[in-house]
């Protein structure tokens, strides 16, 4: 589904992904893990095209995608959440999710829908906020944390990726909070492929299938949960922190 | 309903208005569909420009150069001016979009700059510095010969102006106008749902600067004369002050802001000639300290206390 080969990413003399390969199998539940600045969320930007490597390949559902820009490899079915909360903060919880909606089915920029339509949009959009359990009416601003955060993935979800990257997604969470999304997480379709960067191990372990480990933007350690816990490279670089 | 209502009031204006004042109000709404279409760009789509009145020129000489050539149909000259105000934004905002914020300021400013230049130095086809006269004066499906042309052309202003409210309103509303707003707030999230930034904003800026070339369509229209001044910095940062005032999220509120300051030009400016410049400036710095949502703001804030 998702292939790097040798993807190197620099910020000026700083090489943040440093030859870095990974290939993810379709609907793989891939954890992405590593200390502060191993280069996780450069990888994300890296697959999602917000950032170009200097070097290497990027392939998705077997097609080159490297020089794509980053609206057309989402419209090929590569979604993402954001590390920071990234909500439209005026707008209602239901608009931010028919945003998207109306993207996927490329009504994004109709300048006027019939009614039919519009509530079509507005139901699928109703339906993502309620598998994600966010209130449809007020602003996306004032929404709690924990609910924000959950919003970001119905946004992600909406858009009906068919690799869905989540950048720390339980960033700020409670415990509870966290527990529950590990749920939500679980429930995903099982042919969705998943990608996740997240400091929380315990929901790593709780969802991954697979578990790649970076440091300094180089991969350590590459295979299933237990091996990668067992691995003297991973237990080095956790403990030199 | 309150625009069918506001359109109502405005279309008995004739029968209680003289033909000077008619003929002010005709101008002013000209300058309050104007700046309208600048509000959909700064306010909704996050792109402040200096270079708004470039359309107006576009429209205005578009809408001259075809009465004066090849019809004097208002109608004909309307969708001149319309085509010209879409190709011009089209080649101008494809560049436009990729700067943000200051840079797009300055990238307006400068834009409006060479629209004055071109129109200056083009003398044969556009008059030159002297500006295009002799611009007959256009016909509007034979009503004036039945009627004052002044009443005539003012239900004339009166429905291209509501047509393109209606326009504004309905982008505003619609798919485009949520996506426009999407990447004020937040491009790089418009952009992993799949939407182009810059292909949105472009739309913004054609439907805005499309909607502007109708208004100066009527300017032509109306003046029977335009002059490279129509296009320049002044009357850019007239319209930004209409914009202001009036609130930027705004449609109704800089159209009301137009209609006050053309007016209030017209009071002042025989008093103090240049010098109404001078007020209008007071206004600009006034405004951005009391108002900073302009008119729509303070209604709305009295809505909200009600």
């Amino acid at each position: 589904m998702l292939v790097l080969r040798e993807v190197t990413v620099r910020f000026g003399a700083l090489a943040a992904v440093d030859r870095v390969s990974l290939s993810v199998e379709e609907g793989e539940r891939r954890a992405l893990i590593g200390p502060n600045g191993a280069g996780k969320s450069t990888v994300f930007a890296a697959v999602a095209g917000a950032l170009r490597p200097v070097s290497g390949r990027i392939e998705f559902a077997g097609r080159d995608v490297t020089k794509l820009s980053e609206p057309r490899r989402a419209r090929l079915g590569i979604g993402r959440t954001f590390q920071h909360s990234s909500l439209f903060t005026g707008l209602t919880c239901l608009e931010n999710v028919a945003l998207a909606v109306r993207a996927r089915r490329g009504l994004g920029l109709r300048a006027w829908l019939p009614r039919g339509r519009r509530a079509e949009i507005e139901r699928e959009a109703a339906g993502h906020l309620a598998a994600t359990d966010v209130s449809p009416d007020g602003p996306a601003g004032a929404l709690s944390h924990g609910q924000g955060r959950r919003l970001e993935l119905a946004m992600a979800l909406a858009a009906r990726p068919r690799l869905l990257l989540l950048d720390e997604p339980a960033a700020g969470m409670s415990a509870a909070e966290s527990a529950e999304l590990a749920s939500m997480l679980r429930a995903l379709p099982p042919e969705l492929t998943v990608m996740i960067v997240e400091h929380d191990l315990d929901l790593v372990f709780a969802v991954a299938s697979r578990v790649t480990a970076l440091a300094a933007g180089q991969v350590i350690a590459d295979g299933t949960p237990a091996q990668v816990r067992a691995s003297p490279e991973v237990q080095k670089a956790y403990l030199g922190t | 309903m309150r625009a069918i209502l506001a359109a109502a009031v405005l279309a008995a204006m004739p029968f209680v208005l003289g033909a000077y004042q008619l003929s002010l109000l005709t101008g002013g709404l000209a300058y309050g569909l104007m700046a309208a279409s600048l509000a959909l760009l700064v306010g909704h789509a996050g792109l402040p420009s200096l270079g708004h009145a470039a359309f107006l020129g576009v429209g205005a000489y578009a809408a001259g150069l075809t009465a004066k050539h090849l019809s004097e149909s208002a109608v004909v000259q309307l969708g001149a001016a319309v085509l010209a105000g879409v190709v011009f934004a089209l080649v101008t905002g494809w560049f436009a979009v990729r700067t943000r914020g200051f840079f797009f300021l300055m990238f307006t400013l400068a834009i409006g700059e060479i629209a004055v230049q071109a129109a200056t130095r083009s003398g044969r086809v556009t008059g030159g510095d002297n500006g295009l006269s002799g611009i007959p004066v256009s016909t509007l499906f034979g009503l004036e010969t039945a009627m004052p042309y002044v009443v005539v052309f003012y239900w004339w202003a009166l429905a291209v102006v509501a047509a393109g409210f209606a326009v504004l309103a309905a982008v505003r509303r619609g798919p485009l106008g949520a996506a426009i707003a999407g990447t004020r707030e937040n491009e790089a999230r418009m952009a992993a749902f799949g939407y182009s930034v810059p292909g949105v904003r472009l739309a913004a800026v054609t439907v805005a600067g499309a909607v502007c070339a109708a208004g100066g369509a009527l300017v032509a229209q109306k003046d029977t004369f335009v002059a490279p001044t129509h296009l320049g910095v002044g009357v850019s940062v007239l319209l930004l002050v209409m914009v202001l005032l009036g609130g930027r999220d705004s449609l109704a509120g800089p159209a009301l802001a137009a209609v006050g300051l053309i007016a209030l030009r017209d009071v002042t400016s025989g008093a103090l000639g240049d010098k109404w410049l001078l007020v209008e400036g007071a206004l600009f710095v006034l405004c951005v300290y009391l108002l900073p949502e302009g008119l729509a703001g303070l209604w709305r804030k009295r809505a909200r206390a009600a």
